[in-house]
């Protein structure tokens, strides 16, 4: 039954206040970046700066495409990130099959290992990953960009614990009805938990379109270098066109915000029922 | 299919989950796991189904050593505790999985599901997910599932124990039933004796890896082997005391229960001594010449009426038909039913019933 006492009432109106200024405060970079993308070079650096644009330079978009050979920079990142999430994806999912269902030698201890390596920060690997990568002279190659980020400690611990929590008796009924292990685990494991693993391709793929150090590091020629490098491009002498740095950005989160929303009702799905009733 | 158990024992370190068992089950038996939690049934059952490997003993299915052989390949249809369906898959590809799986063709995997679904009355359900099931619904998809391979043996791991109480006694026979009609060979695992009784054909009776007693469910009730078998089967539960064996006969806080003459026509010489008893509460009738008690509390169930009191300091329950009018407080004239009291030995088994 719904309360309707007035405390129960103010107390609402203070949580969706709350709420909502949340929200609001969230969106504001966002806003404030594609009400900066729509500005003119002079009115950008205006002091106070205006909210909403004087004139809609929607040209902005034109010059800054223009600038630089985005169609190659975003031929490239789609590539690299497809590739490392279907890979990552791939390999965190056998390796959770293997740390939550088989048994074998030194699992506690190579599990541990593995979770060892997460207190490893990412600088520090950066510099041993690159050595590695001009010692097999793949400097300046697709591979070096891959490669590296085609396992991932976390999301193998992500999924390790949600196929843990798959009731035994669901691989025992499997093996029963003459499921091999991988069949089970295609069939039954990962459509079980496709909610974790949208998840983990979602993070996968957001991470790889951001990146920027790494492919900055391991490429020379222009042709392979990815959208975020594109950001560069307008930083010069003269100064920053920041104008065009904005509008670069809206384009370059537009794919992310698609992907998102075709995978968000995975995200959101109920992860409840388990397939075990009690 | 008959099923042979040798010596099968399954250790976990120095515990024995089950220990040194044997059993024979003939063909189109159903046949009772009873036992409290913990006691290895389960174990037992997933030893026979292939999916635990038995630390040392034999399993024969027919004349076939099964004891190496896969679970996949050993004709045997399980039901788990707690169903266990694919989640995911809609009732109809849950109860195909297994044939799709032993590579039978798509249209005929079908035709069969259908025909399980029938005979376990899930027409109609076939396009649902398990979730849109109730507990009961989602139990005969588990039976359909483990039945439509055709196996030659039915393994239940206490199928009824999520269902609330009067759907547990439907189903409990509607299992009966399917089992009769498809006549395989069936074990079913329980740990509620009632249930255990009521369709059983034999019941293997366990404690802590052991097995006590197998027999026929009247048989094992009415002469259970020791203590523990007379004091888990029935409800309310049998009164057990210890009491004396004297030249008078068996006397109890003053109360002569036997003369030395009802004892000893028994036809085992009982030495005297204390020993402990057992006599279950339907076996105390009302008469007129028996030892007289008083009420100390009286409790309608429905179909009986429960009576507690004391002799001596030692309780006693007894069930009378609930037409009786009596209160708390209220004198009444019991005695022990011919045949009806067990006396065990100092380790707990039987010595004599009398
Ligand atoms: N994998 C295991 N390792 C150690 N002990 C186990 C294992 N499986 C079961 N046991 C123990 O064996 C005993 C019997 O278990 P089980 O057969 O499941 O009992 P139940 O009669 O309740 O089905 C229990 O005491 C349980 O703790
Ligand atoms: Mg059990």
């Amino acid at each position: 039954m719904k309360s309707t006492k007035p405390s129960a009432i103010i107390a609402d109106i203070v949580k969706y206040v709350v709420l909502i200024a949340g929200a609001l405060f969230t969106l504001l970079p966002f806003v404030w970046m594609v009400l900066s993308s729509l500005k003119s070079a002079n009115e950008i650096v205006q002091i106070p700066p205006t909210m909403i644009p004087r004139k809609f330079m929607f040209s902005n978009y034109a010059e800054a495409w223009q600038e630089a050979p985005f169609p190659r920079y975003f031929l490239n990142t789609v590539f690299i990130a497809t590739v490392t999430t279907v890979g990552v994806l791939l390999t965190s999912i056998l390796s959770a099959f293997a740390f939550s269902r088989l048994d074998f030698p030194g699992k506690k201890i190579i599990f541990s290992l593995f979770m060892a390596t997460l207190m490893i920060p990412g600088e520090m690997l950066l510099i041993t990953n690159f050595i590695t990568i001009t010692k097999l002279k793949w400097i300046d190659t697709y591979k070096a960009m891959i490669v590296p980020w085609l396992a991932n400690v976390f999301y193998t611990y992500l999924l390790t614990q949600f196929f843990s929590s798959v009731p035994e008796a669901l691989y025992l009924a499997a093996k029963v009805d003459k499921c091999s292990d991988l069949k089970f685990l295609f069939k039954i494991m990962v459509p079980m938990n496709k909610n974790a693993i949208t998840t983990v391709a979602i993070l996968s793929f957001i991470g790889s379109w951001n990146s920027f150090l790494w492919p900055l590091l391991v490429t020379n020629s222009t042709n392979m270098r990815v959208l975020s490098h594109g950001l560069v491009r307008f930083q010069s002498e003269a100064g920053t066109k920041y104008q065009l740095v904005m509008a670069a950005s809206c384009i370059l989160v537009v794919p992310i915000i698609i992907v998102y929303l075709f995978l968000r009702k995975y995200i959101l799905e109920g992860m409840s029922y388990t397939g075990v009733k009690g | 299919m008959e099923i042979k158990i040798l010596n099968l024992t399954k250790a976990y370190g120095d515990f024995k989950a089950v220990d040194d068992m044997n059993l024979s089950v003939a063909d189109g038996e159903l046949i009772g796991l009873l036992g409290p939690s913990g006691c290895g049934k389960s174990t037992t059952l997933f030893m026979l189904a292939g999916l635990t490997e038995p630390t040392s003993g034999q399993i024969f299915f027919g004349d076939k050593d099964v004891t190496r052989v896969p679970p996949e390949d050993r004709e045997i249809g399980l039901v788990f505790q707690n169903y266990a369906l694919y989640p995911h898959m809609t009732v109809l590809d849950n109860i195909t999985f297994p044939l799709i799986n032993r590579k039978v063709k798509k249209a005929e995997a079908i035709e069969r599901a259908q025909e399980m679904a029938h005979l376990v009355q899930l027409d109609g359900l076939l396009n649902r997910k398990p979730s849109a099931l109730s507990g009961g619904q989602q139990q005969r998809v588990a039976i359909a599932r483990a039945l439509v391979k055709k196996p030659q043996v039915l393994l239940l791991d206490e199928p009824l124990s999520n269902l609330d109480a009067k759907l547990r006694v439907e189903t409990r026979e509607e299992i009966k039933r399917i089992q009769q009609e498809v006549k395989i060979t069936t074990l079913f695992v329980t740990h509620d004796q009632e249930e255990a009784m009521s369709i059983s054909n034999r019941i293997a009776v366990m404690n802590r890896g052991v097995v006590q007693q197998y027999d026929a469910p009247q048989a094992m009730y009415l002469n259970p082997i020791n203590s523990f078998v007379a004091q888990f089967l029935g409800m309310p539960q049998i009164n057990m005391f210890e009491a004396k064996v004297t030249g008078r006969g068996v006397e109890l806080n003053g109360v002569l229960l036997r003369t030395r003459e009802q004892l000893d026509a028994a036809g085992k010489k009982v030495a005297d001594g204390t020993y402990q008893m057992g006599v279950r509460p339907e076996s105390l009738e009302l008469c007129q010449d028996g030892f007289t008690v008083k009420a100390d509390s009286v409790r309608m169930t429905g179909r009986d009426l429960l009576i507690f009191f004391k002799i001596g300091t030692t309780e006693f329950r007894a069930l009378t038909h609930s037409d009786l009018q009596l209160r708390a407080g209220d004198d009444l004239c019991l005695r022990a039913r011919k045949n009806s009291l067990i006396i065990f030995d100092a380790d707990g088994s039987a010595l004599v019933k009398c």
